[in-house]
């Protein structure tokens, strides 16, 4: 008995002071964490985006309802809105892919990153990243969002060799951002153009897409 | 038993990945590319030496029947500070690394070490243990993902900026996929044995085969003059998965 409640009091005496050296460790390191994930987040928007002087966080606009928004990131120089990035996620081989988008006002893709491909396979899907790749949908009009697909599936995109999934998923995260951002053009620059710029601009509910 | 012998021997006698057979899993997993190898290596490194201070000095409070969960708890603390750490102070190391950080804690060398070693030795030695195996590991991971990335991919990727490209060479693709782990890793294995076992045989003593393979499957030693035999140590080393040279 005395062996079992020694074996108890240890364990608990353990687990407590592990515990608060996690919740403390934890409380200290979230500031930088969220940070540091708040500059990739900037930089990778930055490198498909026209050269800008404006805080896309800030100037970022969210369209739909609460839970389901897109967010819909403006680029601004000197006042004048030069560019649009948006977000899109998809399935790649082995994981979720995230992509951002950068649109030129007139929805001409600017650029194409390549957020989150961490499952793909190393030297193979993970070539998506890769500027031979992404290179292929610059230029591409959101009204044309068809040819965002790989030259396989009727695109104009050539996949990686040896890793048509993961390229296949990088060209429809980027085809649904096209359709989603030709389908809200007229919404977008709307709310670009009205005076109060950073409400939530909540179009009607028909106006969604799911 | 002193600081120096306990640091040098996770370095080459007792290293981890090719004499203590251990931590073979993040081994496979991580070494596509140097940089993550020695990435993996050192936050395994942080883990184990924290591990075994720790363990060392509560070893006199730890019931012997709750050692394992006590281990564990405190390995998966060092953990999970260490990722947290990481993901704000390194933060694109620990992107590359993703989820074999949090893989560190199954790693069989952090608990082999605590219930081998750290579990009946003094802060100290247990420092200089966690170290020589962590750099050991550290080394060993790096020269696989060597091989692998040079072979697969053209490169070597110290780190991060620090590359060296071989130009006309068109890698052979295996390597950086799954088959090309176990074939690096086992021809690095072989490579190590021979040498232990000319070394050896030069300086005239039996050879040692790796410390958790069983005497009588291994083909180092010359017919009739085996380890065992020779040495008349069976069972003195201290084994991180029990008496791997018993005898037969």
């Amino acid at each position: 008995m005395k062996e079992s409640i020694r074996m108890l009091a240890v364990l608990t005496a353990l687990t407590l002071v592990s515990a608060a050296l996690l919740a403390t460790v934890h409380h200290w390191t979230a500031g930088p964490i969220e940070a540091a994930a708040q500059r990739e987040k900037l930089e990778a928007l930055r490198r498909v985006l026209p050269a800008c002087d404006n805080d896309l966080l800030a100037d970022a606009l969210r369209f739909g309802p609460e839970g389901s928004s897109r967010t819909v990131y403006v680029a601004r120089h000197l006042g004048q809105v030069v560019g649009f990035a948006l977000e899109a996620e998809s399935d790649g081989y082995g994981g979720p892919l995230r992509v951002a988008v950068g649109l030129t006002p007139e929805g001409e893709v600017h650029g194409v990153i390549v957020i989150q491909a961490d499952r793909e396979t190393p030297g193979l899907g993970s070539r998506v990243r890769e500027a031979a790749f992404l290179g292929a949908f610059r230029g591409l009009r959101s009204q044309e969002a068809r040819a965002a697909s790989l030259t396989q599936d009727g695109g104009r995109v050539e996949a990686v060799t040896g890793a048509t999934i993961s390229s296949r998923g990088v060209a429809r995260a980027v085809r649904a951002s096209l359709e989603w951002f030709a389908h809200h053009q007229a919404d977008i620059h709307r709310a670009v153009q009205s005076e109060r710029r950073r409400e939530v601009f909540v179009p009607p509910p028909d106006e969604v897409s799911p | 038993m002193s600081f120096r012998r306990e640091f040098l021997k996770g370095l080459w006698a007792e290293i981890p990945i090719f004499r203590v057979l251990l931590g073979m899993c993040p081994t496979l997993a991580v070494s596509t590319s140097v940089e993550n190898g020695l990435g993996m290596g050192l936050a395994a490194t942080m883990v184990l030496v924290g591990s075994n201070v720790l363990v060392a000095a509560l070893r006199r409070w730890i019931p012997p029947k709750v050692r394992i969960p006590c281990y564990i708890v405190i390995a998966a603390t060092l953990v999970t500070v260490v990722d947290l750490v990481m993901n704000a102070y390194a933060h694109a190391l620990h992107k590359s690394l993703g989820i074999f950080i949090p893989l560190i804690v199954v790693n069989c060398i952090i608990l082999g070490r605590a219930e081998a070693f750290a579990g009946r030795n003094s802060v100290g030695l247990s420092l200089a243990d966690g170290l020589g195996m962590g750099i050991g590991f550290t080394l060993a991971l790096g020269s696989v993902a060597a091989v692998r990335e040079l072979l697969g991919n053209g490169t070597l990727t110290v780190w991060r900026d620090l590359k060296v490209n071989v130009p006309g060479f068109r890698p052979w693709l295996l390597m950086i996929l799954a088959p090309g782990a176990f074939i690096a890793l086992g021809c690095l294995l072989a490579l190590m044995n021979r040498v232990n076992a000319v070394l050896a045989r030069r300086a005239g003593r039996p050879c040692p085969p790796p410390l958790t393979a069983e005497c009588r499957h291994c083909i180092l030693c010359p017919p009739g003059r085996t380890w065992l035999e020779s040495s008349g140590e069976a069972g003195r080393t201290e084994q991180s998965r029990g008496s791997a040279l018993s005898v037969p």
